[in-house]
């Protein structure tokens, strides 16, 4: 389960870093999805939860930006 | 051929507990510094970024608030948070990150720091630029890894040394070149103190599991090493040149750099 500490500052990293940042003053929030997801809303990048870490790789996340939440696997699969 | 950061992540992730395991990388002068040097306290957040055996996080963990420990590998991730719990270590979250794109909000932490793990980034200029992104205003980006000299042939050579005995090796730079980096990404360096660290090659080697035939050809880029690159890796050989006792060192940057404080 991610604190809400860590909620509060984890972003989704292509739109949050420098060199593909996206418009506004926070780009990037996330929201926990059924405590195994973090999905940006936004640019629909979704981001695993595994083992209680947040794997926050953009390659990771674009794997899923088709998939419908309702769709996500729960638990994620293992890499 | 595979890029920088699939080789990072299929060697750490094989070699994990050996970073756990591993001397040099539990302690060293250098971290010691670290920590005395910066005016840490309990509100800090820090960012370990590419924490490896979770070392570096572990020694700041007790005088901090909240550490995030970050890696690029997951089994990293999950080695180091098995050592920390082994020492009743709890206030570490660990979130896999790359260093060049880091998944935090502008401003979060007090300190970033970063040990023995930047030579293998594929772009420092990019780490750098994301370390100060994260920082607060007055927050400190703490570095510390193997520098080689400012001039090109020392420096080619043990590139090319330390990539042949670890092909995820990327480049490890000069001091100059950290001070640019860090400028560039308006970070202010406040200390920077170089070090030699001593090393003995065949542990260098089994951390990695370094097969026997590079292993003969790394003796033999120590054993024929030109004069001018000497001073850059300074080895030591004892009896045989294919296998006595041989010991090397690198050299090793502490940097500390600040984050302008906004009026």
């Amino acid at each position: 389960m991610i604190s809400q500490d860590l909620l509060e500052i984890l972003r989704c990293p292509y739109c949050v870093s420098h060199q593909t940042r996206q418009p506004g003053d926070d780009p990037g929030r996330l929201t926990v999805y059924r405590d195994c997801w973090l999905v940006d809303e936004t640019c629909g990048r979704k981001y695993p939860i595994r083992d209680d870490i947040p794997v926050m790789l953009i390659e990771e996340g674009e794997k899923w930006m088709q998939t419908k939440l309702e769709a996500l696997p729960v638990p994620p699969p293992a890499e | 051929m595979e890029d920088t950061r699939t080789l990072v992540q299929r060697q750490f992730g094989a070699h994990a507990e050996n970073y756990v395991t591993s001397a040099d990388h539990a302690q060293g002068e250098s971290l010691d510094e670290l920590v005395a040097r910066l005016p840490l306290g309990p509100s800090w957040r820090v960012l370990d970024v590419a924490t490896g055996g979770g070392h570096t996080a572990l020694a700041l963990a007790p005088h901090v608030g909240w550490v995030l420990a970050s890696d690029l590998t997951v089994p990293m991730l999950q080695a180091a948070r098995r050592l920390a719990a082994r020492r009743s270590i709890a206030n570490l979250a660990y979130p896999a990150a790359d260093a060049g794109v880091l998944p935090f909000a502008n401003g979060s932490f007090d300190l970033v720091t970063c040990r023995l793990a930047a030579h293998h980034f594929p772009d420092c200029a990019a780490f750098t630029l994301e370390a100060a992104r994260v920082l607060r205003p007055g927050g400190w980006l703490g570095l510390i890894d193997n520098v080689t000299p400012p001039e090109g042939r020392p420096a080619r050579f043990v590139n090319a040394f330390e990539k042949l005995r670890d092909p995820s090796h990327h480049w490890e730079y000069a001091a100059a070149d950290w001070e640019a980096f860090c400028r560039a990404a308006g970070l202010e360096p406040r200390v920077q103190v170089l070090y030699r660290k001593p090393l003995e090659f065949e542990p260098w080697c089994d951390r990695l599991s370094v097969p026997a035939a590079t292993r003969l050809q790394l003796r033999a880029l120590l054993h024929h090493i030109p004069a001018v690159c000497q001073p850059a890796l300074q080895p030591a050989l004892t009896g045989d040149p294919a296998a006595g006792r041989l010991t090397f060192s690198l050299g090793e940057l502490l940097l500390l750099a600040q984050k302008p404080t906004r009026a």
